[in-house]
């Protein structure tokens, strides 16, 4: 990938995820990437044509759990972070 | 409306009200009526650190749903984080499932049959996904639109609910509305989701028109308001269609007390939601054991359930697929039945008039079977069967005793509503009818048709109460008389 592009795609990314890079950040970014592309690409050369793609190991016992009622938060606890309330509720910015 | 080559897929969103707790944690189901962020714990709020475990009777439920909509099901579950930016979400992105790199939903490529002008349609489901319902933002204003900031509860966060998603088969509002129906009445017959409850079942529908682009209209909480927010967005696009004018792709609201659909955004390209496999979450295998054990534990269907009523009951095919399309109503039919027979008589009453009823009262249908019980419906049709009312004041009764809420006995006696029988009583009344209606009289001697109107003065003179085939052969009977003929 071209460092333009990368560029592109950084904007991108920064954007969708609402966080704010300043230029010193985004040529240490840019240069992490092409790095780790880098690194992707010795292992796309790799022939995987018969292998199947593997994304998490399949426990034998599964991590589940029982349908049983257990302890809430007191409402205290919960609100304890809480910058603005209103009635019980949390203030939220406005949405479209 | 079927010139203009209408698609429509629809998005239903059903909690699995049966289940006790939530999908994640161990936080209680019955969030609704209590007071806001009273209902919570560090999984469902998002805290940092906090891990979900997975509720195994929602894996059940789930596989449940995929075996009743004729699913292929996945013999992997892989949850999938979903991410985007909104109050009602605390973690920035929902637990989901995706059909994707390393993804897939728990069912896919199913489908439903449903009732279309007297035919069967098969309407295809793409797949169904497990996933958690946000929290719930109230509107100081009570309007989205107006409101200049949000109020958060997260009591609902984390209740588990399935997404159901259709492939665009749909060609009318009328078909999108059998779809829900059809689907909610499986969903009852599962034992799964008690549609009754505000907001266990909403639906996002996607519509297109010839030469025009997807729009969907997000918020929509039940069948009939489905019916009527496509209604009108047809109308709106065809309308936009005609003068030349672009039918955007965007996302829309309905607005159900102002029955309109207002824009949300404009979409310039597919939403991008970052989707990867939630590393909190093992992949759970599936195991053919496991479906085959919940397969054989399948309750009744609702296909299933119809076809035995025109079977054992020798019910018509509409009967018993009104009765059949919500569950409380063929449970009541059943139950009447059990206790006093009639099949064919209490299928009529229940669907011509008590459901019409019900939904003319908006009253819900479970309340309903509280007041006219199993019990007081017998009544009816026993006085209904030995004379002692007709058909035309036990039509008149239903509307009072749900209304009232009154025994049937007391309305019966009450309101006099004891039918006349009596050929003596119905002669003196036919006496004067004839009296006063000379020309009327005269009418029916030439014409036997005009008769009806003289047995329509007795019923009025008696409020309904006289015996409409007994006043109609008695009026005959002095007609003839009067005539001078044998």
């Amino acid at each position: 990938m071209l460092k333009e592009d990368l560029k592109v795609w950084l904007e991108r990314i920064s954007k969708l995820s609402l966080i704010r890079i300043s230029s010193e950040e985004e040529e240490i970014i840019l240069n992490d990437m092409k790095k780790i592309i880098e690194f992707f690409n010795t292992i796309n050369s790799l022939d995987l044509s018969n292998v199947e793609p593997l994304f998490m190991v399949l426990k034998d016992e599964p991590v589940v759990r029982d349908d049983e009622v257990g302890e809430s938060l007191s409402v205290d606890e919960v609100l304890k972070n809480v910058k603005e309330v209103e009635g019980g509720f949390i203030k939220g910015p406005k949405t479209a | 409306m079927s010139n203009l080559d209408i698609k429509i897929g629809l998005e239903v969103h059903t909690q699995i009200t049966s289940l006790k707790t939530k999908l994640f944690c161990s936080c209680p189901s019955d969030y609704r009526g209590k007071p806001p962020n009273t209902n919570v714990c560090p999984v469902c709020l998002g805290l940092p650190g906090a891990l979900p475990v997975v509720n195994i009777e929602a894996i059940r439920a789930a596989l449940m749903v995929a075996l009743a909509l004729k699913c292929e099901i996945s013999d992997v579950l892989v949850f999938t984080r979903k991410h985007y930016f909104y109050p009602d979400l605390p973690k920035n992105y929902q637990i989901s499932q995706y059909d994707g790199p390393g993804s897939i939903p728990i069912a896919k490529n199913g489908y439903i049959v449903i009732g279309v002008d007297g035919g069967l349609k098969k309407v295809r489901i793409r797949r169904i996904n497990i996933e958690e319902d946000p929290g719930k933002i109230v509107y100081p204003t009570g309007s989205l639109l107006t409101s200049k900031y949000t109020l958060i509860d997260y009591n609902r966060s984390g209740i588990a609910l399935l997404e159901i998603v259709s492939e665009p088969d749909l060609r009318s509002p009328k078909e999108a509305r059998a779809f829900i129906d059809k689907l909610r009445s499986i969903l009852e017959h599962l034992g799964l989701v008690n549609t009754e409850l505000e907001g266990a079942l909403r639906v996002d529908a996607n519509i297109s028109l010839a030469g025009g682009s997807r729009v969907e209209i997000k918020n929509i909480s039940s069948a009939k308001d489905v019916e009527r927010a496509l209604t009108y967005e047809i109308i709106r696009q065809s309308k936009a269609l005609e003068t030349g004018e672009k039918v955007r792709r965007e996302t829309r609201h309905w607005d159900a007390i102002r029955k309109v659909t207002v824009p949300l955004r404009v979409k310039e390209f597919e939403e991008d939601y970052r989707y990867f496999p939630d590393p909190d979450l093992p992949p759970v295998k599936i195991s053919l054991k496991l479906i085959e054990e919940i397969y054989q534990k399948l309750p009744e269907l609702p296909d299933q359930r119809i076809e035995r009523f025109i079977k054992t009951y020798g019910l018509s095919d509409y009967l018993a697929t009104v009765l059949v399309s919500e569950k409380v109503l063929a449970d009541y039919f059943e139950e009447c039945v059990k206790y006093c027979g009639n099949p064919e008589i209490i299928g009529n009453i229940v669907v011509n008039d008590f459901k019409r009823w019900v939904d003319e009262m908006d009253i819900e249908v479970s309340k309903a079977v509280k007041i006219l019980t199993p019990n007081q419906l017998c009544q009816l049709v026993y006085m209904l069967n030995n004379n002692i009312i007709n058909i035309k004041i036990l039509k008149e009764i239903i509307p009072k005793v749900l209304k009232y809420n009154k025994d049937v006995n007391t309305i019966v006696y009450e309101e006099n509503y004891i039918d006349i029988s009596n050929e003596e009583v119905l002669m003196r009344i036919i006496d004067e009818v004839i009296k006063e209606n000379p020309k009327a009289v005269k009418d029916a001697l030439i014409n036997p048709k005009a008769v009806n109107y003289l047995v329509g003065q007795v019923m009025k003179k008696t409020r309904g109460r006289a015996n409409p085939e007994l006043t109609n052969k008695l009026i005959i009977k002095k007609l003839k008389e009067l005539s001078g003929t044998p």
